[in-house]
């Protein structure tokens, strides 16, 4: 267990102190291809192709999947998959650690944006006139929080998706980064997530009953959390196989 | 004299350039063995057979009897060709990861060692040059108690006085736990003195292996063999 959790310590500040060091170009990038996705998004909307609920959906839904493309793929970037994969330990247990080190940062991100969300909600109902009925802080507190239970249901899926899509690309089966690949993995995250009833809401905060970022059918977490869990435990395995056999640096 | 790995039969291509042709050779225990050849001849896909990093099509590896196995890699140091470390650690923190995950990591020796290679525990891995880095890894490997060490390249594209702070570390951790070191590198003239034995690879294929110093004997220095050999 020590061996675990200092292989998940490891993985978890990799990711964070690699964010900090990209250079000045990737950030300009990446902020003009965020600006052009939005532009894009809010054009949309403003055609009504789209609206406001699926765009919090789709970056709700994204984040454990990138998450786990980002700290997996940055082995193979920083040239330290010599050291990595030559560890005396299983690939299972490598991975697994990967694995909840992403968890643990999804965790971390949800938790801030509910944070934001109810900083928010603060703000904006001070400013509010008393005539005006406000809504009960607590009620979006709920709301907000069956979100992410939801959310973290559906995040090993996800995650071991993210970690299978980056396998398969390091492999020589295809031996390549395409960003096909992760545009056709991030596809399949949001079908999961439609399937297993978790769909973007048009306008937050209607039904005191409903979530507040999602629309979710049926209130019953087990089978879904079942259904995620057995899903995550065959990409697990599919993802180890393919790294074990299949994957050569 | 017993041998630390058996090589038999391996083979390795990719497509259809072949890295490993039939190579059948043995690395003896407890010697200082050095891998020499052109760029491509195979050392280091040899080295990734022998650690599990790639899987050979046909041919059979025993390192210490045994076939190469994830377990088996924690009575080995192996530092990659063109290695890495992570920049986001201080040496401090690489070297109490290094604790933590691999076995035999001696801390105090390695803190020695941090002392002799004139390196700062404080300093961070991004901020370290590739002499500095290179002297980490070294480390990083030394520092273990194991029984086979494997470096690939350890003195590529470092200055003189970092390589010759590299192998004066060779040269002692052998005194202090005599381990078998099989080292590839191109920095011949520099190395060989280290060298009991010698393998000389050409595109696969075993070209001459036998003991350092009965070659020099029968044929000059390990430099001068190399040279006739690939010139």
């Amino acid at each position: 267990m020590k061996v675990f959790w200092a292989l998940v310590r490891n993985d978890s500040k990799f990711e964070k102190v690699n964010r900090l060091q990209s250079s000045s170009l990737n950030s300009i990038s990446s902020g003009i291809v965020t600006a052009l996705g939005l532009g894009g998004f809010l054009w949309a909307d403003h055609q009504g192709f789209i609206n406001g609920g699926f765009l919090m959906w789709c970056f709700l839904i994204s984040i454990p999947f990138g998450h786990s493309i980002f700290l997996l793929n940055k082995e193979w970037q920083a040239g330290t998959t010599g050291w990595w994969l030559t560890l005396p330990y299983s690939r299972s247990l490598l991975l697994s650690a990967k694995c909840v080190a992403s968890f643990l940062h999804v965790i971390k991100d949800y938790a801030f944006i509910l944070a934001i969300t109810l900083i928010m909600m603060l703000v904006q109902y001070s400013t509010l006139p008393n005539f005006i009925p406000h809504p009960q802080l607590l009620d979006v507190l709920q709301r907000c929080a069956k979100d992410l239970i939801w959310l973290l249901i559906i995040s090993p899926i996800s995650i071991l998706l993210g970690t299978l899509i980056v396998i398969i690309t390091r492999s020589h089966w295809i031996n390549s980064s395409s960003l096909s690949w992760f545009w056709l993995g991030l596809l399949v995250n949001l079908y999961v997530a439609k399937a297993l009833g978790i769909s973007p809401r048009a306008v937050p905060a209607v039904h005191p009953e409903q979530g507040y970022f999602l629309s979710v059918n049926g209130s019953d977490f087990f089978t879904p959390l079942l259904i995620s869990l057995t899903v995550s435990a065959i990409l697990f395995a599919f993802s180890v196989y393919v790294l074990k056999r299949h994957v050569e640096v | 004299m017993s041998n630390a790995i058996e090589i038999k039969y391996l083979n390795k291509s990719y497509g259809s350039k072949k890295a490993l042709d039939d190579l059948y050779l043995s690395f003896p225990e407890g010697q200082i063995t050095g891998l020499l050849g052109p760029n491509g001849a195979g050392k280091s896909t040899l080295f990734k057979a022998i650690v599990g990093l790639i899987r050979p099509q046909c041919g059979n590896i025993l390192i210490f009897g045994q076939n190469p196995h994830w377990k088996l890699n924690a009575e080995i140091a192996y530092l990659p060709d063109r290695a890495k470390w992570y920049k986001d650690h201080t040496i401090k923190q690489a070297l109490t990861y290094a604790l933590n995950i691999l076995p035999g990591f001696d801390l105090p020796r390695a803190l020695q060692m941090v002392d002799l290679m004139k390196l700062d525990l404080y300093d961070q891995v991004s901020t370290l040059s590739k002499g500095q880095e290179a002297r980490l890894h070294i480390i990083l490997c030394l520092a273990r108690k194991v029984k086979l060490v494997l470096l690939d390249e350890p003195f590529s594209g470092i200055d003189l006085l970092s390589r010759e702070r590299i192998i004066q570390s060779l040269i002692d951790s052998m005194l202090d736990l005599p381990q078998t070191i099989v080292i590839s590198t191109h920095e011949i003239h520099e190395a060989e003195s280290l060298f009991d034995h010698v393998v000389f690879l050409n595109k696969g294929e075993l070209v001459l292996e036998g003991n350092a110093e009965a070659l020099r004997q029968e044929r000059g220095s390990i430099d001068s063999i190399y040279r006739g050999l690939f010139q």
